[in-house]
């Protein structure tokens, strides 16, 4: 700024000396008198021809790629907490229907690594007569689209 | 014992809610906590105590300013006697007014400059904090492209802004207030036009700063609301089509995260509201004062029928006006920018 501001001191000075030595009815006077004010115009629009393009671009690219990193920041949170979701009420559901057929079974779903997290695989640990594992097995295939050979007993 | 402490740790376990997202707004600056609403569920009490907090911290910032503003109106008042008395030496009165008026203000006015800065900058620090949590919390509400051109639109408007009050405003603010008082004391064409230029300069900057934010926000608004509301409806689209059960516990799931990041972004937004204010507030009543008691002088200057003056304290409350636009506008854009944050920006 203060180099700025001394340089169109300068040019000014530069300009006023001129314009006192040349006689302006002159042509040469004339063509001084413009390239004086050339010289003022350029010196007062000079920060302009210093602007880096490619600063900008970088800049920018810099304040976009944070943008990407704060979505995906919040995208995978709503995402974890829908799997969360998921993972509870898929297993509180097969759990309910195992104690109303007296079973006691401990439940581990397993989820896709799609958009939609849907039920993919169950592990099922416990006692279970091979009639209650199947009456359970076709009730998940059924309900929670995990396909028989998805379900594993344990 | 051993038992018992087991158990309770397992019903301590059992009885934790499937957390949902989490997002908050970081802690308010230490300027803005004495004005910060202890409770922020009423937004009009919150902005009523905010109000109430800075008018009672404004008395002291009064006396100071009123007393500035007495002794311009007998200065001026000395001035205009002088000058009606003595016609013939009006332009060494014109020079001394000149310089004790410059004197009188200039260092309250260098004072108000300072804070105002001294808030933009803040204000732009603790957007800096505010954005990422407000842009993760529409993210994860489902306005992923939203939130990404919101957050890009502001970083760099306030960027923008922050740079050319710092280095082009405050300067030009400094230079203009010289050449007001250069003007008053020799009254030159050339002077009046630059110190024109400079004024018009300053102002054209932050408008033209603010217009294009407003338009940025208006446009990208409608475009990217419409893309997130389509990705918004294939995704439901999609669950209807899976497994009933399945498809019930996916939409309640998600259902579920997006009210609670819609509840959390929404609270947060209020906060990261209050807490502009609260920074804005203080500063931005003190540059009132200010430019108010100024405007007062100017009109009962006026009075006393000596112009150079009275013109010189009207371009010094235009100053304070200028200061008073450089704070507001960067607190307009935050306030902007957190409102479509908060509406989602569905276009």
């Amino acid at each position: 700024m203060r180099n700025y501001i001394f340089s169109i001191i300068g040019a000014g000075i530069v300009c006023a000396v001129t314009g006192c030595l040349l006689d302006k009815k002159t042509a040469a006077g004339q063509i001084l008198k413009i390239l004086s004010g050339i010289l003022m115009a350029t010196t007062i629009i000079s920060p302009l021809a210093r602007i880096q393009f490619s600063d900008f671009s970088d800049y920018w690219n810099g304040i976009t790629a944070g943008a990407d990193s704060y979505v995906e920041e919040g995208r995978a949170s709503a995402q974890e907490s829908v799997r969360r979701i998921i993972k509870s009420q898929t297993e509180a559901y097969i759990l309910d229907k195992a104690t109303r057929m007296d079973l006691e079974l401990a439940v581990e779903v397993e989820l896709d690594d799609s958009n939609n997290s849907l039920p993919c695989g169950v592990i099922i640990t416990g006692q279970a007569s091979p009639y209650a594992k199947e009456v359970i097995g076709t009730y998940i295939e059924e309900n929670l689209g995990i396909a028989k050979e998805r379900q594993h007993w344990k | 014992m051993k038992r018992w402490v087991i158990v309770i740790f397992i019903v301590l376990f059992l009885a934790l809610p499937v957390s949902a997202v989490e997002f908050s707004a970081p802690t308010a600056p230490e300027s803005a906590a004495p004005y910060m609403p202890e409770q922020q569920e009423s937004f009009a009490d919150g902005l009523l105590f905010i109000l109430k907090k800075a008018i009672q911290a404004l008395r002291p910032e009064l006396a100071g300013a009123t007393g500035i503003c007495l002794s311009l109106i007998a200065t001026v008042l000395l001035m205009s006697l002088l000058h009606t008395f003595s016609e013939k030496s009006a332009g060494t009165i014109q020079l001394t007014g000149a310089v004790v008026i410059g004197l009188l203000l200039l260092t309250s006015s260098n004072s108000m400059i300072q804070l105002g800065a001294s808030t933009v900058t803040e204000l732009s620090e603790y957007g800096k904090l505010l954005l990422p949590v407000m842009t993760a919390a529409l993210a994860a509400q489902g306005g992923t492209t939203s939130s990404a051109a919101l957050y890009t639109g502001t970083v760099f408007f306030d960027a923008l802004l922050t740079t050319v009050i710092s280095k082009l405003i405050v300067p030009a603010l400094y230079i203009y207030l010289c050449l007001c008082v250069a003007n008053s004391a020799i009254e030159q064409e050339m002077i009046k036009k630059v110190r024109d230029f400079v004024k018009w300069a300053m102002t054209w900057c932050l408008k033209i700063v603010l217009y294009v934010f407003t338009g940025y926000i208006g446009i990208t608004g409608i475009i990217s609301g419409s893309v997130d509301s389509s990705v918004l409806k294939a995704a439901r689209l999609t669950i209807s089509g899976v497994v009933p059960v399945v498809g019930g516990i996916l939409s309640e799931a998600t259902e579920t995260i997006l009210v609670s990041a819609g509840a959390m972004k929404n609270a947060a937004g209020i906060y990261g509201i209050f807490a502009v204010l609260s920074v804005c507030i203080g500063p931005f009543l003190q540059i009132g004062v200010q430019y108010l008691l100024l405007k007062l002088s100017c009109a009962v200057c006026s009075s006393f029928g000596y112009k150079p003056a009275t013109t010189l304290i009207e371009d010094f409350s235009t100053g304070m006006g200028t200061v008073l636009a450089m704070t507001g506008t960067v607190c307009i854009l935050l306030l902007i920018s957190l409102v479509c944050f908060m509406r989602g920006m569905c276009g």
